[in-house]
């Protein structure tokens, strides 16, 4: 099923998708995830985490192109209606769960660095409603949040890199693979997760015109991501010593605190407060997923569906404590075997399925 | 319509809900710019923060203060019962430790300005010999700014000057970092001033020993990438050379012989003739060959007396146990630290005097 | 003259026969005129008119003369030296015209069917400099308050038949001359028939300017973004005509209003064409940053005054905090007292007679201020920061968007006194948003998204005219290219002259 042409968007905009859909919170703290057992090899898991996710990509449009439509459109292919709604159901919590995650991330960062004492439900109401305006405004405006959010503030933030590289250390990382394979293999582990988010394409594939000529953008978008984590890996191996680095919580904020300017120091005030547009195009990249899913399976308004997931959100980050942690260890688990082992398997599937059907006629 | 009217009211009653977020109002708080750390007794630390007073169309004067009690933050709170604004942190320049608690470790006190995340990591900080207390309250500066007096005055000679480069988070590198050891400057009060006096050096977080200013050229050779700086050299017969270096490049090679380390380090410094006395009356040219020579013997024999005197007080602040980690995949950090007293260094400097002013 | 009084001829006719209707409706009002034109009942000539509206020298040396002999209507028509005559029995048209300055002449007082004649006194001033949208180069021609005048200075810069106009009658009562004016073969169709469309669902009394349609027929009207550019530029509007927009000038109003814009049209002014395009290039950015400097600037100063003292520089401290030390307000209060003192300054510049304005707007500031730091209510600092923010507000070259600037800094304001910079950073994401949702004619607002290849060549940035060659897509324009010279270089190779 495709959607109407007048609400999908040039190919060339799925590269900014893709990288918004991958570059949240993860990204300000993964560097220590991924050290704590490859130490300063890591960086080599994440690139191997990214070729990883380069083949899903390959996956994720084989099947999606045999489908020619979205996730649900397989599932009901392949299970017929009623089965294939209620796999599709998952899916979209894990979206909502996703973004879930992502905001009680950036609260978290918040209250930590900023405003101590500030209550999460003001924050995740403040966050989510301007999502809900933006998504509100159709998939146009999401996508126009993705770009946006990449030129205006990923660009700058990147820029930021230049400034520690003169106190690098790059001897910090030799020897280079001094760590066993096993311990390279956990280090892709934590890294999958951080770079998830390419899932969303599940979604939004017949919102793009064109969608087959995209697929170089998605892939063009995974390098990028995947260099801009390697990069991001790199320049905070260099800059902490290994045990310095394994006290730190979120080494890319503790980064930007050495930069200083003559009318501005201590950029990483500044820093949170501009990531607050990525956070918010990303939640609203995978809310408007979420809603998106849940209409079309339970066949209400995008907009009451919308309203309730983020309701439950704000309700859910008011209740602080375990949950968080809980939250974050089966999100992790469900991204691997829901996108990992699951998907393929449904591309088999649909394959076996088509040629059985071509046999057939 | 219900619709909007019924989100705008929610609107403002969830921004008016907010008013209760503390305010830190430039000028209805006073920012400690400057903390100090001395040994009291023996369980007791007296600490001392500085802060700035601001008035209207006037310089600003400083409040030192001082308390005594166990930990940093409880100091603060003694503190805070008698300052006009609450005291905050996040404007901190300079924290300041005295010789004495230096020698009992820092690291409790470090580890609060590394936890705080409103406290930025180019914080200076530096060792003083004798007493912080006692350099913040000098009369001097009671109406100049005496944190940022000694912030400027460390970072300046960092620049320009011979002193290596340190802040909180060198030292917090070099103190996590396996196979090395932090170092920060030796301030004190001289004669009504403050003056940097040599190099403390650490061993964890304990004052160990500290090298003297003369030693400050070769040793930011060693450590900076790019270093800058002034030395005076008398070389055999007399003859006086005074070298500015341009740039500086430290390369440290590590061979395994006999299953144990040996460091190679190369120096290469390209320099610039400042001054030149020599010894005989009458003025002559200047034989760069000769002198470079005899420029480079120096260099290497005085690296040397410094890398032994850091091996006999088994300090690493050069950080070979890194150097040899990051060549050797079998590092043990235990068998290092045995093995590195009688480590065998050897320097090679390569002194080029590449301008030599305007005269030859 | 040999002319009887009105009411008697009314009089003497209403006595014998009925009158048409239209003379019924408008000999109400004591301006109008009807008359016999000779003291000979052979000759009946009557003329009816709005002593106000019409000239009477064209009446009485064009018109009069002819009145003389007894001849048909028809004949009537081809002998009198005016413009405009019309034989019309449509008791509408013959109001509507009358309202408009024409006069009637009938047979008989009873007749029905009458010749109008336009003898309407247009009194208007003469085409001048553009008040409001001033440059130092390029041409000095404003439009007026007239219809036909506008159209005509229109037509010279663009004398080709592609020049469409539709003309439209708007407002139950005013009756406003309303003009579309398009390129036929550039602009799109679709926006053509929108824009018609749109100004003839019009139900509204009255229309005295342009602006009551722009904000009438614009896509949202609660945004605080223009969605059109109203402009008193001759060049701007025969520019944009060129590249297929769509212009609405109404009768009365010196204002023309351009549809569909984009966002950083209103950072575009008439005079970066006359400067070279690197020059240009510069201003534009200028005016981009003036646009984030009068908005953020003060929400900036409250923000980090209230909450983010850590951002500080040290050398910076004593300035800023010495220079707030006596203030007894907090900074919002402060910065929101000011900004609202400099925007009550600049109204009154506005409302105030030219001349007391011009003196009052100079000496408020400076006096106010001055006294207002002295006093110690505010602090210096945001004195030039505040004056520099109201200051860079006009550099935009639209003036409705000079003003939505003047005013969204106030919610971003508030947003930063409850947040801090986190409050500068939502307000800033939610006008992204905004803007992203907003759309002029069906047309993307926000130039920047989707991207075009064209928005490079003179959109954000102005190239040089040789690299200027397509018309701006998003338009959806029928002709694709400006220059003919394709895809070639225009000018001589360089080779080195060889």
């Amino acid at each position: 099923m495709q959607a109407n042409i007048r609400h999908q968007v040039s190919p060339y905009l799925v590269f900014f998708l893709i990288y918004n859909s991958q570059v949240g919170v993860g990204i300000l703290s993964f560097q220590r995830t991924i050290a704590q057992k490859a130490g300063y090899d890591a960086w080599i898991g994440v690139l191997a985490a990214g070729c990883l996710v380069q083949a899903f990509i390959w996956v994720l449009y084989k099947l999606l192109g045999k489908a020619n439509g979205d996730i649900i459109d397989v599932h009901t292919t392949i299970f017929g209606n009623g089965l294939g709604k209620f796999l599709s159901l998952f899916i979209m919590i894990y979206y909502w769960l996703a973004s879930l995650s992502v905001l009680i991330g950036f609260i978290e960062i918040i209250q930590v660095w900023m405003f101590p004492t500030m209550p999460s439900w003001i924050l995740s109401m403040i966050i989510l409603l301007s999502v809900y305006y933006c998504v509100s405004g159709g998939f146009r405006a999401v996508v126009g949040m993705s770009f946006l959010s990449f030129i205006f503030p990923q660009i700058l933030l990147i820029a930021l890199f230049i400034f520690p590289l003169k106190i690098a250390h790059f001897s910090n990382l030799l020897p280079i693979m001094n760590h066993s394979f096993m311990d390279l293999i956990d280090s892709i582990k934590s890294s999958l997760y951080t770079i998830a988010g390419t899932e969303a394409l599940l979604m939004y594939y017949p919102f793009i015109r064109d969608a087959k000529a995209s697929k170089k953008f998605a892939h063009l978008g995974v390098l990028f991501t995947t260099l801009l984590y390697t990069i991001s890996a790199i320049v905070s191996f260099t800059f902490f010593s290994e045990k310095q680095l394994k006290t730190t919580i979120w080494p890319e904020l503790s980064l930007t605190k050495t930069i200083t300017l003559s009318f501005l120091e201590r950029f990483e005030y500044l820093y949170i407060s501009m990531y607050l547009i990525i956070i918010s195009s990303l939640i609203a990249l995978f809310l408007w997923c979420s809603s998106r899913g849940l209409k079309i399976i339970f066949n209400r308004k995008q907009k009451h569906t919308l309203i309730l997931l983020c309701l439950l959100s704000v309700i859910i980050c008011h209740f602080d404590g375990s949950f968080k942690e809980m939250l974050n260890k089966y999100i992790i688990q469900m991204n691997l075997w829901v996108f990992y082992c699951y998907i393929p398997l449904l591309l088999l599937v649909l394959t076996f399925l088509k040629r059985s059907k071509q046999n057939d006629e | 319509m219900m619709n909007r009217s019924a989100f705008c009211l929610f609107l403002i009653l969830l921004l008016s809900g907010c008013s209760f977020l503390p305010t830190n109002i430039v000028n209805e708080i006073d920012m400690a710019q400057g903390v100090g750390y001395d040994l009291s007794d023996k369980t007791n630390i007296k600490g001392t923060i500085v802060f700035p007073i601001f008035k209207k169309d006037k310089t600003s004067t400083t409040e030192v203060r001082a308390a005594i009690g166990k930990s940093s933050k409880e100091i603060r709170s003694i503190l805070n019962n008698e300052t006009r604004y609450p005291l905050v942190s996040g404007q901190l320049r300079v924290a300041l430790y005295g010789k004495n608690l230096a020698k009992k470790g820092i690291n409790d006190f470090v580890d609060t300005l590394h936890r705080d995340p409103s406290i930025g990591s180019i914080v200076q900080m530096a060792i003083v010999d004798g007493n912080a207390n006692e350099l913040y309250k000098m009369k001097k500066y009671k109406n100049d700014n005496v944190s940022v007096h000694i912030q400027e005055l460390l970072e300046q000679n960092m620049k320009m000057g011979l002193l290596p480069e340190t802040n909180l988070q060198s030292f917090l590198f070099q103190f996590f970092q396996i196979g090395q050891d932090p170092y920060l400057p030796l301030i004190k009060k001289e004669a009504e001033n403050i003056r940097i006096t040599g190099l403390a050096i650490f061993k964890d977080d304990r004052y160990v020993t500290s090298i003297p200013m003369k030693d400050f050229f070769i040793f930011k050779a060693l450590v900076d990438k790019n270093s800058l700086g002034l030395r005076q050299f008398i070389l055999a017969n007399r003859d006086k050379v005074v070298l500015e270096t341009i740039n500086s490049n430290a390369k440290y090679k590590v061979n395994i012989v006999h299953g144990r380390p040996e460091f190679t380090i190369n120096l290469k410094l390209k320099t610039k003739l400042q001054e030149f006395a020599a010894s005989e009356k009458e003025r002559q040219a200047f034989d760069k060959k000769k002198y470079q020579k005899q420029v480079e013997q120096v260099l290497e024999k005085s690296a040397l007396s410094m890398v032994s005197q850091f091996q006999k007080h088994r300090v690493d602040p050069l950080g070979l146990g890194a150097k040899y980690k990051e060549h050797f995949r079998g590092f043990n950090e235990k068998q290092w630290n045995e093995d590195y007293p009688n480590v065998k260094v050897h320097v090679n400097a390569d002194v080029e005097i590449v301008q030599t002013g305007s005269i030859d | 003259m040999n002319l009887k009084n009105s009411d008697k001829g009314k009089g003497e006719g209403s006595n014998r026969r009925t009158d048409p209707i239209w003379l019924e409706r408008l000999s109400q009002s004591n301006d109008f005129v009807h008359e016999h034109t000779s003291f000979r009942e052979d000759e009946p000539f009557w003329i009816s008119y709005y002593r106000t509206l019409i000239s009477s020298d064209i009446l009485h040396k064009d018109v009069l003369p002819y009145l003389q002999e007894q001849i048909p209507l028809a004949e009537l028509k081809s002998r009198i030296p005016v413009q405009e005559i019309i034989l019309s029995k449509d008791t509408n048209e013959i109001i509507q015209n009358i309202l408009n300055g024409h006069m009637a002449i009938q047979k008989h007082q009873s007749d029905v069917e009458c010749l109008l004649i336009n003898i309407a006194n247009s009194k208007f001033r003469d085409v001048g400099v553009p008040n409001m949208e001033s440059s130092a180069l390029g041409p000095q021609v404003g439009f007026i308050e007239e219809l036909d005048t506008n159209i005509n200075l229109v037509r010279k810069r663009l004398p080709v038949p592609e020049l469409h106009v539709k003309e439209m009658k708007v407002g139950e009562l005013s009756k406003t001359k309303v003009a579309v004016l398009y390129m036929d073969g550039i602009a799109d169709p679709e926006n053509i028939n929108t824009v018609i469309q749109r100004i003839e669902d019009i139900q509204y009394d009255h229309i005295q300017d342009s602006s009551y349609i722009a904000s009438m027929i614009e896509d949202n009207s609660n945004s605080l973004f223009p969605q059109s550019i109203s402009t008193e530029r001759v060049d701007r509007v025969a520019a944009g005509l060129t590249e297929g927009k769509i212009i609405i000038v109404a009768d009365g109003s010196p204002n023309l209003v351009i549809l569909p814009v984009t966002l950083m049209e209103s950072f575009i002014a008439m005079e970066d064409y006359s400067y070279s395009w690197i020059i240009s290039n510069f201003f534009r950015l200028l005016r981009l940053a003036a646009m984030f400097i009068s908005t953020m600037i003060s929400p900036l100063y409250v923000a980090i005054m209230t909450y983010h003292y850590e951002l500080i520089p040290a050398r910076l401290l004593e300035t800023l905090v010495g220079s707030r030390a006596a203030v007894p307000f907090p900074p919002f209060l402060e910065a929101l007292f000011l900004e609202l003192m400099i925007e009550m300054v600049k109204e009154a510049g506005i409302r105030l007679p030219l001349k007391i304005g011009q003196s009052l707007g100079v000496v408020g500031g400076i006096v106010i201020g001055q006294a207002v730091v002295e006093a110690g209510l505010t602090s210096n600092v945001l004195l030039i920061l505040v004056g520099l923010g109201s200051l860079a507000s006009y550099t935009s070259p639209v003036y409705k968007f000079s003003n939505t600037i003047r005013f969204i800094k106030f919610p971003v304001i508030f947003l930063a006194q409850w947040f801090g910079l986190l409050g500068v950073f939502l307000a800033f994401q939610l006008t992204l948003i905004h803007l992203l949702r907003l759309t002029s004619l069906g047309r993307p607002y926000l130039s920047q998204y989707p991207i075009r290849n064209t928005s490079f060549q003179d959109l954000w940035l102005r190239l040089p005219f040789s690299m200027q060659k397509e018309n701006p897509t998003t338009l959806r324009p029928q002709k694709k290219w400006k220059s003919t010279g394709k895809g070639k270089k225009m000018g001589p190779a360089n080779d080195f002259y060889e």
